[in-house]
């Protein structure tokens, strides 16, 4: 299972929102980018929380920079809305992009993606909450609900083309107290291609309840707040 | 000087970055007249065995590379640069491969999802651990990403194989000169980033 360090950036300020709320400062994106390369994340993911056009060329001359020394996929999200904005990206060295609101605009997005850089080089992210007992998807940092039930978009996003699937848990993001298992258990089958899961993430949970094994986590405020090392872990997650 | 084959699949960006890092000097190979320029030649996978098989035809490639691979010189084939390698492939449709290794490209086929995503440690099989692409070797994991695997046909020709979920396949494959990695070095860190730099040496 792969440890995915996930830093929210915005304005050069890596952010940690709590349920998707607040833009609480946490440090520097180059000095925590590395840190977590040298702990040993297996991949990174950086979002950027707001796209403006500041926070998008100051993504692109930090990737630049970044990717000269850093070298573990990385992955980049955030208002990517074009082939030429995921071009750009993957030109300079990067591997992934992570798309989620604008596939609810733009319904051929991930097959558009998929086909000029391979399904690999796509992640369709979703923000997941739970209304009236039924999982839907919601978008614009978990502002509006999309009406779609995750289940049918996990399945529309695969059939499309993306090549893994981000899960986000809303309501557990950035509390640091345990993972969505619910969540979980509700899309693992469904998804036939490699699931990532993300919201919550305590580092020292025991995966046993998950019906099936996970195939990443994303990982943020226990970074950020050196609640714990990507070291531990990882010793913790194979002592399970 | 050492190439790197363009062949409009795209990112390059991966490779160069790791070549700018180790300092090692490159040029782009995108048209045949520039193979006779180089004394090395990495082939990055990106795309499928049909595209990349595809492009290299249209940029009139394949036939300057197997040329190059005939005179034994140095030569690097990455995931499906590794792939085409062999005799056909079955991504999308059957499609014929460069045939410099005797064996098939088939979809993997397990209890398990594709994409492989992982990092995975080879075992390096005992006759090649002197190989010189294995000097200083690191033993760690290295970042795997595809879905298809290269079915060998002769065993001596694999170098190292990979073991995820039970399931073995070759994940360093060589014959004379020429080297295939079904892994990413240019992102596996500093272990992956010196194979890249052996295989500059040799």
């Amino acid at each position: 299972m792969r440890i995915i360090a996930k830093l929210e950036i915005k304005e050069n300020h890596v952010i940690k929102p709590v349920q998707y709320e607040g833009l609480r400062k946490v440090g520097d994106p180059e000095t925590l980018l590395e840190k977590y390369y040298k702990e040993g994340a297996d991949e990174i993911l950086l979002i950027n929380i707001v796209s403006s056009l500041y926070n998008t060329s100051w993504m692109e001359s930090f990737l630049k920079k970044i990717l000269k020394k850093v070298f573990i996929p990385i992955t980049v999200g955030g208002g990517i809305k074009t082939l030429d904005q995921a071009k750009n990206f993957f030109d300079h060295g990067v591997d992934k992009v992570t798309i989620c609101t604008s596939l609810f605009e733009d319904k051929n997005l991930i097959e558009k993606l998929s086909k000029e850089f391979g399904s690999q080089s796509v992640v369709a992210s979703i923000q997941a909450m739970i209304v009236e007992n039924e999982w839907y998807a919601f978008k614009e940092m978990a502002r509006k609900n999309t009406k779609i039930k995750i289940i049918d978009w996990i399945k529309e996003c695969v059939d499309k083309g993306a090549g893994e699937i981000l899960v986000t848990s809303v309501k557990r993001d950035g509390l640091m107290k345990g993972l969505d298992l619910d969540l979980y258990n509700e899309i693992c089958d469904i998804c036939n291609v490699p699931l990532i899961i993300g919201g919550g993430f305590n580092g020292k949970e025991k995966l046993i309840n998950f019906k099936r094994e996970l195939d990443g986590i994303t990982v943020s405020s226990l970074l950020h707040y050196n609640k714990t090392t990507i070291r531990e872990i990882k010793k913790n997650l194979t002592n399970d | 000087m050492i190439g790197l084959i363009d062949a409009g699949t795209g990112n390059l960006g991966s490779f160069r970055n790791a070549l700018d890092y180790l300092d090692i000097k490159y040029t782009n190979i995108n048209k045949k007249e520039k193979i006779l320029d180089c004394d090395k030649i990495i082939l990055p996978g990106v795309g499928s065995f049909r595209t990349l098989m595809n492009n290299l035809l249209k940029k009139d490639l394949k036939e300057g590379v197997i040329n190059f691979i005939k005179e034994e010189k140095p030569f690097l084939g990455i995931c499906v640069g590794m792939q085409i390698l062999l005799q056909e492939g079955h991504e999308e449709k059957k499609t014929e491969g460069l045939k410099i290794f005797k064996g098939e490209v088939k979809k993997i086929n397990h209890d398990f999802k594709t994409p492989i995503i992982s990092w995975i440690k080879p075992t390096i099989e005992d006759k090649n651990l002197n190989d010189l692409i294995f000097k200083n070797y690191i033993e760690k994991p290295f970042y795997f990403l595809h879905s298809y695997f290269c079915d060998m046909q002769n065993k001596e020709d694999v170098v190292a194989y990979t073991e995820f979920k039970k399931f073995k396949y070759p994940s360093i494959i060589k014959k004379k000169n020429v080297y295939g990695i079904q892994f990413h070095p240019e992102k596996s860190r500093e272990q992956g980033l010196e194979l890249i730099k052996n295989f500059y040496r040799i």
